[in-house]
């Protein structure tokens, strides 16, 4: 009986914790940094779709698939640095770095990225 | 002078004729053994030259057939001769194919001959029948011999036509590719490939949610996005069709242009944010 | 105080210093790499340069194009390879491109010379890596003596000098400098610098199969990190971008292919990008909640996932979709694992276990400033000492299994040490605080002085030597004075240690090897040429030239006829087989021989001169890689006498006597040495009576180093070679009896 009220106990908190994390993202982001997470959900989506038709259809052009998949893995990644940088709460993680330059090293990185997937796609 | 090259000539061949004569090689008594495979003989004969073969034993792969002799450069047989030349040449009775055999030196002049499985499966075997049995001797210096042994029956089946040369048309080559792979219908892959655009629509209709507008952007910052999206070009045309090494070079003639736009477009804007 | 020298600050002072010593530096690790090429000639050295060369030139000559879809029919006859597939192209294109540019220019250089001195150009471009590296992890200083280091440690001269064409050439450089951008890029927290690190990465995976030592050594690193709680999002903006690029870009090389998703080796490092992309997100929750409900989301989720995920890495390495790890890597691990089971690794003698004074002999004093490194990288124990330590530790436990890997260990060993020195120097260079100490007692001397005359009245007390003040000064300097002075005798050492373990030791070509006579005379024993050439100017274009596998490219890059083996032992099978034809008797070998369409038969003997690298002393692992694959054939005691030695004169085992081998290179040996000849390599007496009647000799060089055997024909008979030769009588006694 204590056991079981302690799992009712436990799951509270954690329904609490979810709720609490939910309304504090949506009170405390800027909207800049909530469209770049959209545009990590929309690589994730993306990521994921890929990855259903390779486990479902069969892996065989191998090298597109891993060109499409790392590429919507790589934007993420790319995104997520990019909110990183531009956060104003990490300012002072970043010495010496500004939003601009984020963005500027954004593209540098989607630059390289594309032709590595361009020659991958074969 | 035409008489005195024909008197010559005359004299000279008497001489070869004389010599050949008079040195000659003698063969002494030839051992013919078939072995069964117990070890019996099957025939087991002693000829002496110009004597043939009584019977005519029959070969096969599982009973040696070996005949030895000794050469001799005398008739009363003392002094035994090391020949140039010993071989046993067999010659099939209806198609006149030769088979040769070379014969091994054991002691000064004597010499054998052996068909064991593994010759008489390489050189006989593929083709079964009469064969008259020769040896053929030789030295440079004291002439020839040529001696009719007998007659052996070889055992063996026919060799198959495709051992045999075939001249004229063969059969064509063809290639084998690879097993296609495994491919999805169109159907699927179609509805994935929507499936994976689909996401771009939400992203587009949350962005416009959040109130995502495009501003005017200034010259700096649209040259800028006009040579990434230059780059950008680059990479879809390479995937397309370009070469790697003239990509490599419009990469690097764009480096230079876009790196100082960039830097132009992005200070700009950090100068007018500050 | 601002001193001003040709108007220039004390700053530019500093700088324009730096960079003539930098310049110095590039000197001197070129200059030192130069013996070769002065005592013998610009020519490619040893065996894996030859292909590079021979590579390198069809590039040059055919075209990227042709060179990335290369069939080679020559090597491997009659299985060929796929040339372009199965290298890593990154030092013939190299090379290439630095022809092309030169040529663009118009300076007509012969595509040789690049090559042999591409090495020793990149040896110079380390030094600066290697500067950067140092000045990124200490100062300038540290960098200054890291690079002074790496330039002429004999570790790295080892396989960089002039003509020493191979990948580790251009690897090096390619290694510090990765590790020199991933430590910015993690110091900073840039993903421009990440990029960079891919784009270096994704080179060194083009040129040597090193690279999976990065690929290992950076995981490990942002995994050390993180277990020592030290996460920041600069690590996580270095190491995402790093690994999506690299991974991507390194499968682009057709060599590596899709292994950075399916083979162990990679796992590390895919295992700790998912890792890190937890953590992060988990850090960044941790921002948006209190800290109570942090934990409860956080025991949540984490254990869970990396429980599955662990699991689902064992399961699939289990169930074969991820390739288990290679035998060159357990090798590894396991010194002994190599001899057991894959004699062809075993038999290489750079891969045999480092006996300990080779790491003297590379390093010399270096080796043991690497524990003084490590000790002040752990005072300070920043994330990029956190990495040098993994570093120092990783490298030199590799470098203990394999001798070859002492190159991995070589630079951070020069950083290290560098540090060390650093630090040495900072604190016993600096004579400032000691000048004014010195004052300091000076001063307090004189006001004694004063004191004391007032005292005692106008009379002075005498004073012994050890109160002078002159005294005292040095007494304050010297520690330091002995200190320095001690170090600059080491590195003095150092140098020269260096310059003559690279004058000795390094600086053979092996293609041409030089003597002494007793008299002191400078020989040149140009045997391999001779017999390549040989090869090329006698015997037809189509020729099948069968040797053990070490010399097939240099058969191929310098006599261009096909071979049946090479350098390249991808085929262990084929590798077997001609081990077997070489080690079974001359009947059985004459048939395999044929069967492989063999037509001439080539052996390195150095019993003449004393050459131990030759083919009888590789014999034995000829025969152990034979007996892997044709485990009926031959026994390796077989070829031991009854008193269990490896003999190879009359008390020879029938085994060793009836090989192909041994008559091959003892083939009418007797006759040149006389009947009481020594083998000068084995200190036995020779062999007598060798007879050969399947092979007839061709060619034998001038110092009989090189042997080549024709395959003879089908005797026009039918007989066999033996009875022929028998019929014929000796060949080389009396050729005629009239």
């Amino acid at each position: 009986m204590a056991s079981q009220k302690q799992t009712q106990t436990q799951t509270d908190t954690q329904a609490v914790a979810l709720r609490s994390l939910a309304r504090r993202y949506t009170a405390q982001t800027p909207r800049r940094l909530r469209v770049i997470d959209a545009y990590m959900a929309f690589c994730v989506a993306v990521g994921v779709v890929q990855f259903v038709y390779c486990a479902a259809a069969g892996s065989f052009p191998y090298n597109a698939f891993l060109a499409g998949f790392g590429s919507a893995v790589a934007c993420f990644v790319f995104a997520a640095n990019l909110r990183m940088k531009t956060d104003p709460q990490n300012r002072q993680q970043f010495p010496g770095s500004s939003a601009e330059g984020a963005f500027g090293e954004f593209v540098f990185c989607h630059v390289v990225l594309h032709f590595v997937v361009a020659n991958f796609l074969g | 002078m035409r008489l005195l090259r024909a008197v010559f000539a005359s004299a000279v061949g008497l001489c070869v004729l004389g010599g050949s004569s008079l040195a000659a090689i003698h063969v002494g008594p030839v051992h013919v053994k078939v072995m069964e495979r117990t070890g019996d003989k099957q025939v087991s004969q002693t000829l002496e030259y110009p004597q043939k073969l009584a019977s005519t034993p029959k070969l096969t792969a599982s009973t040696p057939f070996s005949l030895a002799f000794t050469a001799f450069s005398d008739a009363s047989h003392q002094n035994a001769l090391a020949l140039d030349q010993a071989l046993v040449v067999m010659r099939h009775a209806s198609t006149g194919d030769e088979v040769t055999l070379a014969g091994k030196m054991g002691a000064h002049g004597s010499y054998r001959v052996d068909v064991a499985r593994k010759q008489f499966r390489a050189q006989l075997a593929g083709q079964p029948g009469k064969y008259t049995v020769r040896l053929v001797l030789g030295s440079f210096d004291q002439g020839a011999l040529v001696y009719p042994v007998g007659e052996v029956q070889v055992a063996g089946k026919q060799a198959r036509a495709a051992d045999t040369v075939v001249y004229g048309r063969r059969e064509e080559i063809r290639h084998r590719f690879g097993e296609p792979q495994k491919m999805p219908s169109v159907l699927v892959s179609l509805a994935f490939a929507v499936l994976a655009a689909a996401p771009l629509g939400a992203l587009v209709a949350a962005w416009q949610r959040m109130g995502v507008r495009v501003r005017s952007v200034d010259g700096a910052a649209a040259g800028f996005l006009a040579l990434v999206a230059a780059y950008m070009a680059l990479a879809a045309a390479y995937w397309v069709g370009v070469r790697l090494l003239p990509t490599l070079a419009y990469v690097l003639a764009l480096a230079l242009p876009t790196y100082v736009a960039g830097q132009r477009a992005l200070s700009r804007r950090r100068a007018a944010k500050q | 105080m601002a001193y001003k020298v040709f108007g220039l600050t004390a700053s530019d002072q500093t700088s324009l210093l730096r960079i003539a010593i930098l310049g110095l530096i590039s000197i001197v690790a070129v200059g030192s790499r130069l013996y070769s090429v002065i005592r013998f000639e610009s020519v490619i050295h040893e065996f894996d340069p030859w292909f590079n060369y021979r590579t390198t030139r069809y590039l040059v000559d055919n075209g990227f194009d042709k060179f990335w879809n290369w069939f080679d029919e020559t090597a491997w006859y009659p299985l060929g390879r796929v040339v372009g597939g199965t290298l890593y192209p990154g030092i013939m294109v190299t090379s290439a491109t630095i022809y092309n540019a030169l040529h663009l220019v118009n300076i007509p250089v012969d595509i040789r010379n690049v090559c042999v001195f591409l090495a020793p150009a990149f040896s110079a471009l380390t030094a600066l890596a290697t500067y950067q590296l140092g000045k990124e992890v200490k100062n300038a200083t540290a960098g200054l003596l890291a690079a002074a280091f790496i330039g002429v440690a004999p570790g790295y001269i080892s396989r960089s000098v002039a003509g020493s064409y191979d990948n580790e050439g251009i690897a090096i450089f390619l290694l510090v400098f990765t590790f020199f951008l991933w430590l910015r890029s993690v110091r900073l927290g840039s993903a421009l610098y990440g990029a960079l690190t891919a784009i270096f990465y994704f080179y060194m995976v083009s040129a040597w199969g090193g690279y999976v030592f990065i690929i290992n050594l950076i995981p490990l690193h942002v995994f050390a990190l993180l277990v020592m709680g030290r996460y920041s999002n600069r690590l996580y903006v270095a190491y995402s971008t790093f690994y999506v690029i690299g991974t991507l870009a390194s499968m682009q090389i057709p060599f590596v292919g899709f292994q950075p998703t399916f083979t162990s080796e990679h796992m590390a490092a895919l295992g700790t990008f998912g890792l890190i992309q937890l953590v992060a997100f988990a850090s960044y929750v941790r921002t948006l909640v209190p800290s109570d409900q942090f934990r409860v989301l956080i025991r949540l989720s984490i254990l869970g996932l990396f429980v599955v995920g662990f699991g689902g890495l064992v399961l699939l390495t289990m169930t074969k979709v991820i390739a288990p790890w290679t035998g060159r890597f357990y090798s590894l691990w396991d010194t002994a694992y190599a001899k057991v089971h894959i004699p062809i690794i075993a038999s290489v003698s750079e891969h045999q276990p480092t006996a300990w004074p080779n790491f003297f002999f590379d390093l010399n004093m270096l080796i043991w400033l690497l524990p003084a490194g490590i000790y002040f990288s752990f005072r300070e124990l920043s994330d990029n000492h956190v990495f040098l330590i993994l570093y120092s530790l990783f490298a030199a436990y590799f470098a203990g299994v394999m001798v070859r890997l002492i190159l991995t260990l070589t630079p951070i060993v020069c950083v290290m040490a560098g540090v060390a020195m650093a630090n040495v120097f900072e604190i016993y260079l600096d004579f400032s605080k000691t000048k004014s100490k010195a004052e300091a007692v000076k001063a307090e001397d004189s006001v004694m002085e004063k004191k004391e005359r007032e005292i005692q009245g106008e009379l002075p007390a005498a004073k012994t030597i050890y109160e002078t003040a002159g005294f005292k000064r040095f007494y304050a300097l010297f520690p330091q004075i002995v200190v320095v002075a001690n170090f600059l005798y080491f590195l003095c050492m150092f140098q020269l240690h260096c310059s003559w373990i690279t004058s000795s030791a390094y600086s053979s070509p092996s293609v041409v090897l030089a003597s002494r006579g007793p008299d002191g005379s400078h020989h040149i024993i140009d045997d391999f040429r001779e017999a390549y050439y040989w090869l090329q100017m006698n015997t037809k274009p189509d020729a099948k030239v069968l040797s053990w596998w070490d010399y097939g490219y240099q058969l191929a890059g310098m006599a261009d006829r096909t071979t049946l083996v090479d350098n390249n032992t991808w085929n262990n099978t084929h590798i077997a087989t001609v081990g077997k034809i070489l080690a079974s008797d001359e009947d059985t070998a004459y048939e395999l021989a044929r069967h492989l369409d063999v037509d001439y038969v080539l052996v390195v003997f150095g019993g003449m001169l004393g050459y131990s690298g030759d083919d009888i002393n590789k014999f034995l692992w000829m025969i152990r890689i034979a007996q892997g694959v044709y485990p009926d054939g031959f026994k390796e005691e077989d070829f031991y006498n009854a008193a269990g030695e490896y003999a190879i004169g009359d008390t020879a085992s029938p085994t060793m006597r009836r090989s192909l081998m041994h008559k091959l290179c003892y083939y009418r040996f007797h006759e040149v040495m006389g009947p009481q000849g020594f083998d000068r390599v084995r200190k036995q007496k020779l062999p007598r009576d060798v007879t050969l009647d399947n092979f007839e000799e061709a060619y034998t060089t001038e110092n009989w180093m090189v042997r080549i055997y024709r395959v003879k024909d089908l005797d026009n008979y039918g007989r066999s070679h033996h009875a022929a030769s028998a019929f014929e009588g000796p060949r080389f006694k009396n050729d005629f009896v009239f």
